[in-house]
Parts: C-alpha cells; structure tokens; sequence
C-alpha cells in the first residue's frame, strides 16, 4: 500500500517535471511547428500542384509529378544542379585543408596571445554581413582592382572581369566563399587541436619525428571527427548558397553562377511559380537528407565503438 | 485589363483586316495607326457615356466652389504622399499649391515614402487605417494599383471626373490612360498616370559634340550615321579613356530594348497578338544585335561585361564625362541637378538611333510606342475631405506638377502642359548651361494622343525576358554567333510558351 502510494508521488512527480519542461520548450517548440515543420510540409504538397503566387492561395490543381517531371529538361534547373554540385565539390575540401594547415600553424608557431589575436581577425569573415562580404569582393574584383593590376602586372594583357565572365565567375564567387568560411573552420580546428593528447608528439619528437611527420601521422588521424564533422555541416552550406550569387551575379553571366537557392528564389518570386519552385527546393531537401542521414549513420558507429 | 485589351486587340484586328495583311513595316504602321484611330473611337465611345451622365451636374457645378475648409472657416490639412525625395520638385509644388489654395481652406503637406517592399506596405497599412494619408502617388503600375482597388483602399475618382469636366484620355492621352480602366465596362477611374517617359530618347554631352565639331541629332538618326558620330567621339585609352556611348546595360535591359524594339511595335516580342510565338527572329532584330556588338567592338560603347562588373550608372560614367552619350532617359533628374552630381557640361534630349532612313519618322518621335505611363496618382478611399483631394489631384495633373520636371526631371504625362512656363522656371533655376532648351521642347512635346495595342506575355512573360537577356549577353560578349543567338531565343522562347500552355491545360 505504502509502496503503491510512494511508485504513484513518484509518477506525479515525474510528470510534473516533464510538463515544466514541456513548458519551457513550448516557445521555440511552437516556432519550429509553425515556421520550419508546417511550411515543410506545404511546401511538399505544393510541389505536387501548379500554383502560381499570383492567383492566390489555394487557387491550385493537383499536378502529381509533373513538377519534378518538367525540372530535368530545364536547363536553369540542371545549370543550377550542376553549379551548386561543382560548388560543394571544390570549395568544401579546399577550405577544409587550409583551414586544417593554418590551424596547426597557428598552433605550433604563434606564441598564445598572438595566436588568439589571429584567430579572431580570421573568424572575423564568419560574422560579417554576406551582403558587405559581397561589396567588398565586389571592389577586389573591379577591371581596377587588385586582382587585375596584379595579372596585368604579370602580363596579362587583358585580364578578364571576373564577375562578368563565363569561365571565371562561379571560382571567383567559390574564392569568396572560401574565404569567408575559413575562420570559422580554424576556430573550430584549433579547438579540437588544443585538446589533443600530448604524449603521442612527445614520443614522436623522441623517435625524431619531423613536423610534417607529426602532422600526417598524428594530427590529421586524431582530428578525423572534427574534419567529418566540418566536411557535412560544410556540404550542407554550400547546398544553401544564395546571397554571394544574388548580390554579385544574380546567377550571370548566362546561368553560370545559377545556384539551387537561387533558382527557386527566382521562380517562386519572379516566376510566381511557387509549385514548381517547391519541387526544387523538395529536390535541394533530399539531397540534404542525404548528408544528414550519412552523418547519423557515421555517429551512430562512432558511438557503438 | 483583359478587357481593355480584348477592345483594343479587336480593333487592331478589324483594321489589320481592312488594311490587308501588310508584310512590309511601312503598311504595318498604317495599319496600326488606323488602329489607333479605331481604338481611339472605342475608348471615346466608352468615355462619353460616362461623361453624358454628368454633364448636367458638371453644368451645375460650372461655378467654382471657393472655400473647401471647415466649416468654422479653418483650414483643411490634407496629405500627399510619395517616393520621391522632397527636394526633387515636390516640395516646391506644395508650396505652390499652399499659396494657391490658402484663401480656399486647403493645407496640403508632402509626405516622402520609400518606394520599396517595406514601404509600400507601410502606405497599405496607412490607407486601410486611415487619417495619415489622403492623396498618393502610387507605382507599380496596373497590378499594384489594381491589389489596392481589389482591397477597397482608393476612391473611385470618376464622378469627380465627370463633374469637373475633366476628360482624362484628352488630358493625359489614350496611350498613357489605356491600362488604368477598370470596373465592369471599364470606365471606373482610381488613379491617374502622371508620368509618361519616352525610354527610346538618350541623352547627348553637346559640349563633347561641339568640340568634335559635330551636329546634334535632334530629328534622329540611323544606325549608320550614330556608329559614324560615337567612333569620332570615342578617344584615350585605359583609365583615361572616353567612350561614345552607354548602353546602360548595368540598369537592365530597358532603355536599351527600348529603342532598338521600337521600329517593331508592337510585335517586337511576340507575332501574335496572344504572346504565342517568339518574335525573335525578325530581320529588325538580327540588324539591332548586329548593331550593338559592332559599336562595342569597335570600342564606341562601353562593353556590357564592363558595365556589369564594374556596376557602371550615369553618375559614375556620363556624368564623370567617361561617356559622350547615354540611354537612360529615366535618370533625367541627375543631369539637371549639378549640385549632387557636379558637372559642367550640356545635355541635349535627343532619339536613339533607328536601323536606317525609312524609320526616321515615327519612331521615336512619338509615345506612342510607350504605353507604360507611370506615378499614380489616387486618393485614400477613407480621406475626411475627398474634395479638398480631388482640387490637389487636378491642380497637380494639369500642370502643377511642373516643378516635379525642373526640379525632378519627371516628364508629366499632362498634353497640355505649358512648355515655355517649363523652360523659363528651368532658365531661371539653371540657367542654360546644364540642358539644351531645344531638345527638351522637343521632348516635352513629343505627341502622347495615340495609342496602341501592347502585346505583352501572359505565358511565361518573365521567364522569356530573363532568356532573352541571357542569350543576347552571350552574343555581345561573344559567346556565340549571330545565328546560334537568335536559334536560342526562338527556340528556347516558344519552349517557353508551349510549357506554360501545357501546364495551363
């Protein structure tokens, strides 16, 4: 009798705490229902009709698979598929490497209070305004800029604009983004390297080791799940770029520097095709399912190890 | 709107039947202008009836109202709104409303809004609460106005209209009244177009010119003749170098294919008149690409990836004195305010080129072919004094909004409007070093009573300007050939309208 009374105060309790809880999640519980959960799922129900922003909501037919049909033989849609792919493809691993090297430079070489006054100045990019980025980027690129002055002085006769241009405007937006993205990388870098275990580089300067040795053999194994880490949340980014693209290019030159985001920024609101702007963004929604889900299945290993 | 159209588009179609189907652009534009006239008749048959019903209270009311205030013999105080920066002439035509109207009971203060997302939301929000606004000017055009309509935000103005005799087709011309009808018989008026600017004329540094030794243009001039007159204009090198001309690339496509679609009108896009097919192809359009590229090529105009890239604008070329000429009309503000944009230099109005002599007449010389007139002006359907509007609204559409183009450089739609009262307000303030008199007669004066049917894309308007835009920037920045450009654009154009036809099914 007593232990039933004592089990049911103990279930009350319980609940109680849960509903406390419940409480203070409740606010940004809400918010994540109405403003990412909802939307989510109305945005897959209007890229499965044709509705067009101007007639108004509801004023749809259902179209089926029409949408994700009619996107292959859009040559924006396949240009932007392909600029965001290209994208990801070379601005996540060429960031993660010099992020990687500077860290550990910053690291090894700079005495402890410098070494913080470069981290900061690096992580500085990370929180500026992309449109000011994008300004600034803007100048450097100029036909008078220093790029162009330094390939003239090189010889170049005729550099080209680099924003302007067919071949050159998707790298110079990737330099951009580059460069903008390193601090953040090297911050994180150097906080997974701080906390590595000294012993393995002590023994190493026993075997004599050389730096690159120390670098190759030990530094870059043991920060493996830092650089997993950086390598999805970094795809997962550059799947998202837009303001580079809509402030410098608006997509141009032709479709060279179409994004996926920004494609469906265009259609939705310049279009007024919002169903078929959903289907993109339903497209762009898979391909980040998939990252994340070879992230949990990755920490899921880890954890099991 | 569809209605406007249907009557216009069938009137063209009679006429283009009664006139033979013309192939050559010579009997096209006389078929057109029999269908302007046909279209005219149309539209005045629909006005006079609107009008007839009045006539008897307008007789009445013949005999003008003299105190429009309260009835305690104070004032009214009555708000204008709009998006352009007071100094820019509207404040000037307060005041001069203000003294106009100071022993009639009216106080009317300027407003400045921001003519952007935000802040046309602020003037709906303003409209549907009521008591901060009372008149504005509206833009956007058609759509905007008619969201606000469809909102029960404006006041019908055409009882007012009838009223004070005020024919709005004779004061503003049919061309730039045509896409502002609406209502059930298209007769109802809820904002009038008060802004009506010719994007097919350019602007010309007459110094420049005088020191090449050159004649300016003022009736025209061929593709010929203005690559002739931009090479001899065209001199240094580098940073110092002095361009002919200014497409304006980096400000869109606008004044550009404003004046090279012009000998087309208004089958410069499409060769229907329901959108249905690409237009592209025309010969007219082959010789304007060609007619670019070779003033780029040759080094006469500014080249388009230049523009884009460096984000070139009238202040920072025309004005700088990089560029002897510029399309840009619009932008007729900044030549005449020297105090902003320094420069010490005149500038003649004059049309852009045409492809030769057989397009001299016509062309450019007239509004016709632009039937986009803008700067709405309407009243808050909540107003406490929709009188004391209604006096600011006529007062400013006939003629009180002058200073708006001396200080402004806004070309009013007005017909009537009094041309030397404009150039002596404009002597006065600037004297004549800044515009040629002449040139901005002709301009101010170019005839606005025509109107033609616009044929504009309802199948994927959009989608086929972003195309065009894209192949003709891979032509002139040589990316492709002529003929691959123009295989581009009909192709990838009637792909265009098919899909969106098909998806309308």
């Amino acid at each position: 009798m007593e232990n039933n009374n004592k089990a049911q105060k103990h279930r009350i309790r319980i609940i109680r705490e849960n509903l406390v809880a419940w409480g203070f999640l409740l606010p940004s519980a809400l918010g994540m229902l109405l403003f990412s959960i909802i939307p989510m799922f109305i945005s897959l129900y209007v890229s499965l009709t044709d509705w067009n922003f101007a007639a108004g909501l509801g004023n749809w037919n259902f179209v089926w698979l029409d949408n994700f049909k009619a996107l292959w033989s859009d040559t924006w849609f396949t240009a932007s598929l392909k600029n965001t792919l290209i994208y990801a493809i070379v601005t996540v691993p060429i960031s993660l490497i010099l992020s990687l090297l500077l860290a550990t430079v910053i690291d090894g070489f700079c005495k402890k209070k410098v070494a913080g006054v470069v981290r900061v100045a690096m992580y500085m990019p990370h929180i500026c305004n992309a449109v000011a980025i994008s300004a600034v980027w803007m100048a450097l690129y100029s036909k008078y800029g220093p790029f162009s002055l330094l390939m003239r002085a090189l010889g170049w006769s005729d550099p080209p604009r680099f924003l302007a241009d067919y071949t050159w405007a998707l790298p110079a937006l990737m330099l951009v983004a580059i460069w903008a993205g390193l601090g953040y990388r090297i911050f994180i870098y150097s906080a997974s390297l701080t906390a590595l275990p000294q012993d393995l580089y002590e023994s190493a300067d026993i075997d004599g080791g050389s730096w690159f040795q120390k670098f190759w053999y030990i530094t870059v194994p043991l920060l493996q799940p830092t650089t997993f880490f950086l390598t999805v949340t970094g795809i997962i980014s550059s799947f998202k770029v837009f303001a580079y693209t809509n402030v410098m290019t608006k997509g141009g030159p032709g479709n060279s520097t179409y994004t996926m985001v920004y494609y469906i920024y265009t259609t939705a609101f310049r279009y007024s095709r919002m169903g078929y702007a959903s289907a993109v963004a339903v497209i762009l929604f898979l391909m980040l399912l998939a990252i994340t889900i070879v992230q949990w299945v990755h920490n899921s290993k880890n954890e099991q190890r | 709107m569809k209605k406007a159209l249907a009557i216009t588009l069938a009137a063209v179609m009679v006429a283009g039947s009664l006139a033979g189907c013309g192939g050559g652009g010579k009997s096209e534009t006389t078929a057109q202008t029999t269908a302007a006239a046909a279209t005219e008749a149309a539209t005045t048959a629909a006005k006079t009836e609107a009008a007839a019903s009045g006539e008897t209270e307008a007789a009445a009311a013949e005999t003008e109202k003299e105190w429009y205030g309260n009835d305690d013999g104070t004032p009214v105080h009555i708000r204008l709104w709009a998006g352009v920066q007071p100094e820019y002439g509207y404040q000037q035509m307060m005041d001069n409303f203000n003294a106009e109207f100071k022993d009639k009971g009216i106080e009317a203060e300027y407003v400045m809004y921001k003519n952007d997302t935000s802040g046309n939301l602020q003037l709906e929000t303003y409209l549907s609460s009521g008591g901060e606004v009372d008149v504005f000017v509206g833009y956007g055009g058609r759509s905007n106005l008619q969201k606000r309509i469809d909102a029960g935000l404006l006041l019908d103005i055409t009882d007012y209209l009838t009223e004070s005799n005020f024919d709005p087709v004779e004061a503003l011309g049919a061309t730039a009244m045509s896409g502002y009808w609406f209502g059930e018989n298209n007769d109802r008026v809820y904002g009038l177009p008060t802004q009506a600017t010719n994007k097919a004329w350019m602007f010309v540094n007459v110094d420049m010119f005088e020191e090449a030794g050159l004649e300016i243009p003022y009736d025209g001039w061929t593709y010929d003749e203005f690559l002739d007159v931009a090479g001899k204009l065209t001199h240094g090198e580098g940073l110092d170098k002095v361009y002919g001309m200014q497409w304006t690339f980096n400000y869109g496509f606008d004044n550009w294919e404003a004046i090279m679609r012009a000998p087309l009108y208004p089958y410069m896009t499409y060769k229907d008149d329901e959108a249905t097919e690409i237009a592209f192809d025309d010969p007219i359009w082959r010789e304007a690409l060609e007619f670019t590229k070779k003033s780029i090529d040759l080094g006469y105009a500014i080249p388009y990836e230049d523009e884009i890239s460096e984000q070139m604008t009238v202040q920072s070329m025309y004005l700088e004195g990089k560029t002897a000429m510029a399309a840009c009309i619009s932008q007729l503000r900044l030549v005449l305010d020297d105090e902003t944009y320094p420069h010490d230099f005149k500038t003649a109005l004059v049309p852009g080129p045409v492809p030769s002599e057989e397009w001299m007449d016509g062309v450019h010389n007239l509004h016709e072919t632009y039937a986009s007139a803008g700067d709405l002006l309407s009243i808050a359907a909540n107003t406490p004094y929709p009188d004391a509007c209604w006096k600011l609204v006529e007062w400013y559409v006939k003629g009180g909004s002058m200073p708006l183009i001396v200080y402004g450089g806004r070309t009013p739609a007005y017909q009537h409007i009094d041309c030397d009262e404009v150039v002596d307000m404009m002597l006065e303030l600037k004297g004549d070093n800044l515009i040629d008199v002449q040139s901005l007669r002709n301009y101010l004066t170019l005839d606005k009573s025509k109107v033609l049917p616009q044929v504009s894309g309802s199948h994927a308007g959009s989608e086929i300007s972003t195309m065009f835009k894209e192949e003709v920037q891979a032509y002139l920045q040589g990316q492709q050939d002529i003929d691959t450009t123009i295989d581009n654009m009909v192709t990838r154009g009637n792909d265009l309208i098919q899909k969106d036809i098909a998806a309308k099914q």
